[in-house]
């Protein structure tokens, strides 16, 4: 890898505007659960909480910038037939190594994420990426297209949970945020906050925000 | 560069791949094993420590305090002791023994200092599997304290079983009348009138009904062996 | 038997894979558009539900669980592959669904038509994997894994098809327009779910 990002280095910077377009993009413009629509699964289920939500993103970030990198370097040799396979294979193997480190040194996290640390192999945006930008591209950008990519699931899947957390438990990590005063005012933690839907609400409600901030990428459809 | 899309490249490619991703999958899971065993066994004697309120243990020294505190007996429902020692009780997967009848399960019980009856069980909520401890005193009727915790409860409604604010209500409460007849009652958050009614989680009905059934399933089916572990115990003492 | 069909009840309704758990939104928001794609993935996804999920357990029962591959020879009782878990369901999740396309094409011409391209799709669909992963967690028996299979495809199915559905009537509906498309389609999905709450209460 330090190869490759050697030789890319003489013919322009390693963080030039180029690649940091690779790394920025997919938080804002491409980001792939509002605009992209990818990777949704995964995305809700865990955001009840900051904290899972905050784990399941590093480990997202993880699986989809080195199965970008992976997959980038072995590019000229694999096989076409069994290209769905082996990348496959290698989110498999990467997403069972980030599962075995998180049980044996966060064992409580991994217990709240159960099976979903399993379908990270599953989330779109790792196979989209793999396929529409490692296949074709050196290491080194295939890297930041990664993180890229998983900082942008993560973004909004900390938003949601600040949300979620902050209205259905009225914490923000756990601590306690709203003022006992305000219980006692006769203010209630939102119940619904916590329940399947409400996640779908809130990313609903950011995608309205995003758009409307940025109409260039409103839906004519 | 070879041809990528020859058969015998892509047989030797995918073999390649299965044996490297095999091989390391395998060491690193192994490497990783007895950090993931020993998070699972300090989850247990944590969750049995905290039953009877004993909280001065830390992951150094949980294994030794459990090993020095805890005697361990495994029976069946008619009262047979089948087992006692360490190592014993702690490997009963109540989980497991609950797929069986009732009278074909093997039932793990351990005993602090020599007062305290604690008894695993195993149920399911709402959405998963929930399981808990239980701790009697002495008489086999009061409870001492318990510990419940779940696989998937709903997040600040079902999972509030596993929070103190629910568990610390079980304390004191008779499990068992006079005659040994078990009264205890876990009902809908608000609705609960006699001592032997504790109110659930509000806005967790379905919870709180798979708690009230666990408790239920389990408690009058320990109760004939606590009575000969205590048996046992009394004569050990008078010999 | 009647525990076995409550089980695929609660999967469908109470326990929807959309509406529950959020597994495969992806592809449930993306094929929505159209209500005869939506219908015919949701076909394929219950038939591949129905052949993943037996077959997964098959895998787990006899290779991958703890002290599974005794049936070979007692001495491999202390063998625990369940760190492959993921890699085989994956596998076999490709490999099936590559299988279903091909006997669909050779003796269901014209299913085949129909569903074309949305098979290849199911292999990404995590309700595919998801169902295989909770049947591994739940402990379920055979049959029991065939009646989960069962619910959790037509759960699938169920919801694919209704969202469809409102979809086309919303289109002639006059939203602000950030709104549009996808955040209404949150939002639509939410207020489904909020509607299949109201199972919960069922008792079972």
């Amino acid at each position: 890898m330090s190869d490759t990002a050697v030789k890319q280095r003489k013919k322009e910077g390693l963080f030039s505007r180029k690649n940091l377009r690779y790394l920025l993009d997919p938080i804002n413009d491409i980001n792939p659960i509002t605009v992209q629509v990818l990777g949704i699964c995964s995305a809700l289920a865990v955001t009840v909480k900051l904290e899972p939500a905050v784990v399941m993103s590093l480990a997202v970030i993880a699986v989809t910038s080195l199965s970008n990198l992976t997959i980038s370097l072995l590019r000229n040799t694999i096989p076409h037939r069994i290209r769905m396979i082996v990348q496959l294979v290698v989110i498999s193997s990467l997403v069972i190594l980030v599962d075995q480190i998180l049980k044996a040194f966060a064992y409580d996290v991994s217990k709240q994420l159960s099976v979903f640390v399993g379908l990270i192999i599953t989330n779109c945006i790792i196979m989209g990426r793999l396929e529409a930008f490692a296949m074709g591209n050196k290491p080194w950008p295939s890297l930041l297209d990664g993180i890229g990519n998983g900082l942008g699931y993560g973004a909004v899947l900390i938003i949601v949970a600040f949300f979620r957390e902050l209205f259905g438990s009225g914490t923000v990590f756990d601590i306690p945020v709203i003022p006992q005063s305000f219980y006692e005012l006769g203010y209630v933690n939102n119940g619904l906050m916590l329940l399947p839907p409400a996640a779908l609400i809130t990313v609903g409600v950011i995608i309205w925000l995003h758009r409307w901030l940025n109409p260039k990428l409103v839906d004519v459809s | 560069m070879p041809n990528t899309n020859s058969t015998t490249y892509t047989i030797f490619y995918s073999l390649g791949m299965a044996f490297i991703v095999g091989s390391a999958l395998a060491v690193v899971s192994m490497a990783l094993k007895p950090y993931q065993d020993r998070n699972v066994k300090f989850e247990k004697i944590s969750y049995i420590f905290k039953t009877v309120g004993f909280t001065d243990f830390n992951k150094k020294n949980a294994d030794q305090l459990f090993h020095d505190k805890v005697k361990e007996f495994v029976g069946k429902h008619d009262g047979t002791i089948v087992e006692e020692g360490h190592g014993t009780a702690f490997n009963v997967d109540v989980g497991q023994e609950r797929k069986k009848k009732p009278a074909d399960r093997l039932l793990p019980v351990f005993v602090y200092e020599d007062s305290k009856y604690i008894v695993p069980c195993y149920g399911v909520g709402l959405w998963g599997p929930i399981w808990g401890y239980v701790a009697l005193e002495e008489d086999l009727t009061t409870i001492a304290g318990v510990v419940f915790d779940h696989k998937s409860e709903t997040p600040g409604l079902g999972a509030k079983i596993a929070e103190p604010e629910f568990q610390s209500k079980f304390v004191g409460r008779k499990a068992f009348d006079e005659n040994g007849r078990y009264v205890l009652r876990v009902v809908k958050a608000g609705r609960a009138k006699s001592d032997n009614e504790i109110d659930g989680v509000s806005g967790a009905t379905l919870t709180t009904n798979g708690v009230d059934a666990m408790l239920r399933e389990w408690l009058p089916l320990y109760r004939p062996l606590l009575e000969k572990i205590k048996q046992e115990k009394i004569k050990k003492v008078q010999a | 038997m009647l525990e076995m069909i409550n089980i695929a009840i609660k999967t469908i309704f109470i326990e929807n894979m959309v509406f529950a758990f959020f597994l495969g939104m992806c592809s449930y928001l993306a094929i929505s558009k159209n209500f005869n794609a939506a219908f015919g993935l949701g076909l394929a996804v219950i038939v591949v539900q129905l052949v993943t999920i037996p077959l997964n357990w098959f895998l787990k029962t006899y290779f991958l669980e703890p002290g599974a591959l005794s049936w070979l020879h007692p001495s491999f009782a202390s063998v625990d592959l369940s760190f492959l878990t993921f890699l085989v369901f994956i596998a076999t999740i490709a490999s099936s669904v590559q299988l279903v396309e091909m006997v669909v094409e050779r003796f269901f011409p014209a299913l085949y038509t129909a569903l074309g391209i949305f098979l290849p799709l199911i292999t990404v669909n995590c309700a595919i994997l998801g169902g295989s992963l909770f049947m591994d967690e739940r402990d379920y028996t055979f049959g029991e894994s065939v009646f989960f299979a069962l619910g959790a495809g037509i759960g699938w199915f169920l919801a694919i098809v209704l969202f469809a559905a409102i979809r086309q009537k919303v289109r002639y509906s006059n939203v602000v327009k950030p709104l549009r498309g996808l955040g209404l389609a949150f939002i639509i999905t939410a207020l489904l779910g909020i509607a299949f709450m109201g199972f919960a209460g069922i008792k079972l």
